[in-house]
C-alpha cells in the first residue's frame, strides 16, 4: 500500500481512515461535551426480588450516602451494621433530558433477609436531599406442587406450583449452602406456573445431591415453602 | 485523597520503571503493564502466606526508588520521544492524541464506577478484600455469602483494593487505575510501532484513542470499571513481546509474553483460552525447544497459587459452561443468529466507526508475512471460541451477545490494531534507527 500500491486503493484507504476519524469525532464530541455538564441524580433503594435471595454484596460507601440523608417524616435511616438485609440500590443519572442511565448497585448489610423481606424503600430526590419511604407490599401464598418433598429423581424435573396471582415468577434452586440457580437472575422471568429444568443444569448437579427449590412471585416480594428433592 | 491517589499511581509507575531499567529496557510501557500484573500477584501471594494487607504494604514498590536512581544515568524519558522523523504532521497528531487522552480521562473520571458488573463483581471483590484485609474471609469462602461469580480472577480487584488501602474507598478516584491502564495500552502501541514508522504509530494511537466503544460501551467501557480493559492490555502485551521475540530471538520478550499471558489468566477467565491458543502459537513458532519450557514456566508459575485456590472457592452451577458442551449439537441452530449478530456488531459504526473494515482492508491489500498470518489466525481462533460460548450458553443468545460480544472485541482490538499497523508499516522505506537525537 505504501510502495507501489495502486492509486485508487490508496485513495480508498485514506478515505476509510478519514471516515474513521470523522465518525469517531461525530460520536464522541457530543458525549464528551455532555460529560462536562453537572448531572442530577435520583436514587432508588428497594428489596427487589432478585436481591432477597442469599445473594448480596457489600457496599460500604452506601453508608456515606445514607448518612447524608436527612431524617424527616417517613424517612428511614439505616445505621449499619446494626441491621442486616440485602437491598437493591438504583442510581439514575440524568446527563441529558431524554437520556436516563440506570445503574444498579448492590450492597448487603445483613444475613437475615427474612426480617426485612417484603419491605420496600424508595429514595426520592428532593433538590439535593434524598430520603426514602417505606412500603409493605401484598404477600400472596404460592403452593409448590411438584416435585414433591423428598422426591428422588432420575431425570430433569418439571417444577409446578399454584399461585393466586398470574406471575411472573422466579424459581430458585439451592444446595445445602447456597442458591445455585435463580431463573430470574440467571435465565429468564417465568410467565407460567411450570418450568422444566434444562438438561445442562441437570447434568451439572452431582449424583445424590440434595436440592432445595422454591418459587417467588417476582413483583410481589414473597416466597413459597421450601421443597427438597434428590438426584438419583 | 487526590494526592494519595497520585502517590499510588506513582507507586505503580516506580515499579514499572524498575522493571524497565532492569529487565525490559526497550519496552517502557509494557514494563509498566508487567509490573502492574506482578504487583497484583505479589499482593495475592502475600495474602496466601497469611499476611494481612495494610496501607504500608501496598506502597512496597517505593523501595525500588534507590535502585532506579542508581541505575538511571540519563533522564527516564530519553528514547521515548521519536527521533529525527518528527515533522509537523507528527507533532499535530501527537497533540491531537494528547488532547483526546485528556478529554477522555476527564470523561472517564466524571462519574463513579456505576455499571452492574463493575460494582457487583469487581468492585465488590475489591471492597471485600479491603474490609477483610485478606481473601481468607467468610465473604469469599462462606457459601451463604456467595457473591456474583465467586471464582472470577482477582487481578483487577487486587489493584482496586490496593488503591483503597492507599486512598480509602472511593468509587470515583479508583477509576484512575483505568485511566492508567488506558494510557499503558496507547503507550505500548506507540512504543511497539514507532520503530517501524512514526506516523503510523501516531495515527494508530489516534485511532484507538478515538474508538467510541471504549468510552460509550455500557458493559465494558473504560468508565465502567470492568476487567476487559486490563485484559486488552495483556493481550496486546503478549502480541508485542512475541513479535519482538520472533524479530530478535531473545528470550526476555518471550518471558515477558509468558507473564502477560499469566496475567491475562489472572484478569479474566477468557485469558485462559487466549493463553492456550498463544501457547500453541509458541509451539509452532519457537526458535529453540527450550523456549517452550521457558514460556510454560512464565505462564504457570505466577498463577499457580490462584489456580489452586480458585478450586476451593464456592461456585455457581450457572457458571459451569463446560457442562453444556456435550449437548452442543442441540443448539447448532443458533449459528446463523450468532454469525449475524457478530457481523452486525463488527459493522456497528456507533461502537467502532470503520475500524474493523479498515483493518480487514489493510490485511487484504497486500500479502501478510507468515508471522502476521499466524498472529491473525490466533485472534480468529480466539473469536471462534468466544462465539462458540454462545452456542452452549444457557442464557438468551441474542441478549447475551449484545452485552458480551462487544466486550470481547474490546479485548482483541488493541492487538488487532497492532497487527494491522505492523502490516501497514511493513516494507516502509523510512525505518528509524534505534536511537537518534531528538529533532524538535
Amino acid at each position: 500500500m505504501r510502495n507501489g500500491g495502486k492509486s485508487y486503493t490508496r485513495m480508498l484507504f485514506w478515505l476509510l481512515l478519514a471516515a474513521q476519524f470523522i465518525l469517531s469525532l461525530i460520536i464522541l464530541v457530543p458525549i464528551f461535551y455532555e460529560s462536562t455538564k453537572e448531572f442530577t441524580a435520583s436514587l432508588t433503594l428497594t428489596t427487589e426480588q432478585k436481591q432477597i435471595s442469599k445473594y448480596g454484596h457489600f457496599y460500604r460507601s452506601m453508608k456515606d450516602y445514607i448518612r447524608q440523608i436527612p431524617a424527616e417524616d417517613n424517612a428511614v435511616i439505616f445505621e449499619p451494621p446494626g441491621e442486616r438485609a440485602a437491598f437493591f440500590w438504583i442510581l439514575n443519572y440524568f446527563f441529558l433530558p431524554r437520556k436516563i442511565y440506570t445503574f444498579p448497585e448492590y450492597f448487603m448489610l445483613d444475613n437475615d433477609f427474612t426480617a426485612k423481606r417484603g419491605i420496600k424503600f424508595v429514595l426520592i430526590p428532593q433538590e439535593k436531599r434524598f430520603y426514602f419511604k417505606r412500603h409493605v407490599p401484598r404477600m400472596p401464598d404460592i403452593m409448590t406442587k411438584s416435585p414433591v418433598n423428598f422426591d428422588t429423581l432420575a431425570y430433569p424435573p418439571l417444577f409446578s406450583w399454584v399461585a393466586p396471582d398470574t406471575g411472573p415468577y422466579s424459581l430458585s434452586l439451592c444446595s445445602e449452602y447456597a442458591e445455585v440457580l435463580n431463573t430470574y437472575r440467571d435465565l429468564e422471568i417465568l410467565l407460567t406456573d411450570r418450568w422444566t429444568m434444562p438438561q445442562g443444569y441437570w447434568s451439572s448437579i452431582p449424583r445424590g445431591q440434595k436440592v432445595y427449590w422454591f418459587v417467588r412471585s417476582v413483583d410481589q416480594d414473597m416466597t413459597s415453602g421450601l421443597m427438597v428433592f434428590y438426584k438419583k | 485523597m487526590i494526592l494519595l491517589s497520585i502517590l499510588f499511581i506513582f507507586n505503580l509507575i516506580i515499579g514499572g520503571v524498575f522493571v524497565w531499567k532492569y529487565v525490559f529496557k526497550s519496552h517502557f510501557f509494557l514494563s509498566q503493564a508487567i509490573f502492574a500484573g506482578a504487583y497484583s500477584i505479589i499482593i495475592f501471594i502475600l495474602m496466601v502466606l497469611g499476611i494481612r494487607l495494610n496501607s504500608i504494604i501496598v506502597f512496597f514498590p517505593l523501595v525500588f526508588i534507590p535502585f532506579i536512581l542508581y541505575k538511571i544515568n540519563v533522564a527516564p524519558w530519553t528514547g521515548l520521544p521519536p527521533n529525527k522523523r518528527r515533522n509537523i504532521y507528527s507533532c499535530l497528531l501527537a497533540f491531537f492524541v494528547l488532547l483526546t487522552l485528556l478529554v477522555g480521562a476527564a470523561h472517564i473520571m466524571k462519574s463513579p464506577v456505576y455499571e452492574g458488573d463493575g460494582l457487583a463483581i469487581w468492585l465488590t471483590k475489591a471492597k471485600m478484600i479491603t474490609l477483610d484485609r485478606t481473601i481468607y474471609s467468610e465473604n469469599f469462602f462462606d457459601p451463604h455469602r456467595i457473591h456474583d461469580h465467586p471464582r472470577y480472577p482477582l487481578l483487577l480487584p487486587l489493584l482496586e483494593s490496593s488503591f483503597f488501602f492507599a486512598v480509602g474507598i472511593d468509587e470515583r478516584l479508583v477509576k484512575l487505575i483505568f485511566v492508567y491502564i488506558w494510557v499503558l495500552i496507547i503507550g505500548s502501541l506507540y512504543e511497539a510501532l514507532r520503530r517501524k514508522s512514526l506516523n503510523t504509530a501516531l495515527a494508530s494511537i489516534a485511532i484507538i484513542a478515538l474508538i467510541p466503544a471504549y468510552y460509550t460501551l455500557a458493559d465494558g467501557g473504560i468508565a465502567t470499571g470492568y476487567a476487559d480493559i486490563p485484559l486488552g492490555l495483556f493481550y496486546l502485551g503478549a502480541f508485542v513481546l512475541l513479535a519482538d521475540y520472533l524479530d530478535t530471538g531473545n528470550r526476555k520478550p518471550l518471558i515477558g509474553a509468558g507473564l502477560c499471558l499469566a496475567f491475562s489468566i489472572f484478569t479474566k477467565n477468557e485469558g485462559l483460552l487466549f493463553t492456550i491458543i498463544m501457547f500453541f502459537f509458541v509451539l509452532i513458532k519457537k526458535r529453540r525447544k527450550s523456549d517452550i519450557l521457558i514460556t510454560l514456566s512464565a505462564i504457570v508459575l505466577p498463577v499457580l497459587p490462584w489456580l489452586i485456590l480458585a478450586q476451593h472457592l464456592p461456585s455457581l452451577y450457572a457458571e459451569h459452561y463446560l457442562s453444556y458442551v456435550p449437548e452442543f449439537y442441540l443448539y447448532l441452530h443458533r449459528i446463523p443468529l450468532i454469525a449475524k449478530t457478530a457481523l452486525f456488531e463488527i459493522f456497528d459504526l456507533r461502537h467502532w466507526g470503520l475500524f474493523w473494515p479498515l483493518s480487514i482492508f489493510v490485511f487484504m491489500h497486500r500479502k501478510p508475512k507468515p508471522e502476521t498470518i499466524h498472529f491473525a489466525a490466533a485472534l480468529m481462533l480466539l473469536i471462534i471460541f468466544y462465539l462458540g460460548i454462545f452456542i452452549i450458553t444457557p442464557w438468551d443468545v441474542e441478549f447475551q451477545m449484545k452485552i458480551v460480544y462487544p466486550r470481547m472485541l474490546l479485548h482483541i482490538m488493541p492487538a488487532t490494531l497492532f497487527l494491522a499497523a505492523r502490516q501497514y508499516a511493513a516494507g516502509a522505506p523510512n525505518k528509524l534507527p534505534a536511537q537518534s537525537p531528538p529533532a524538535c
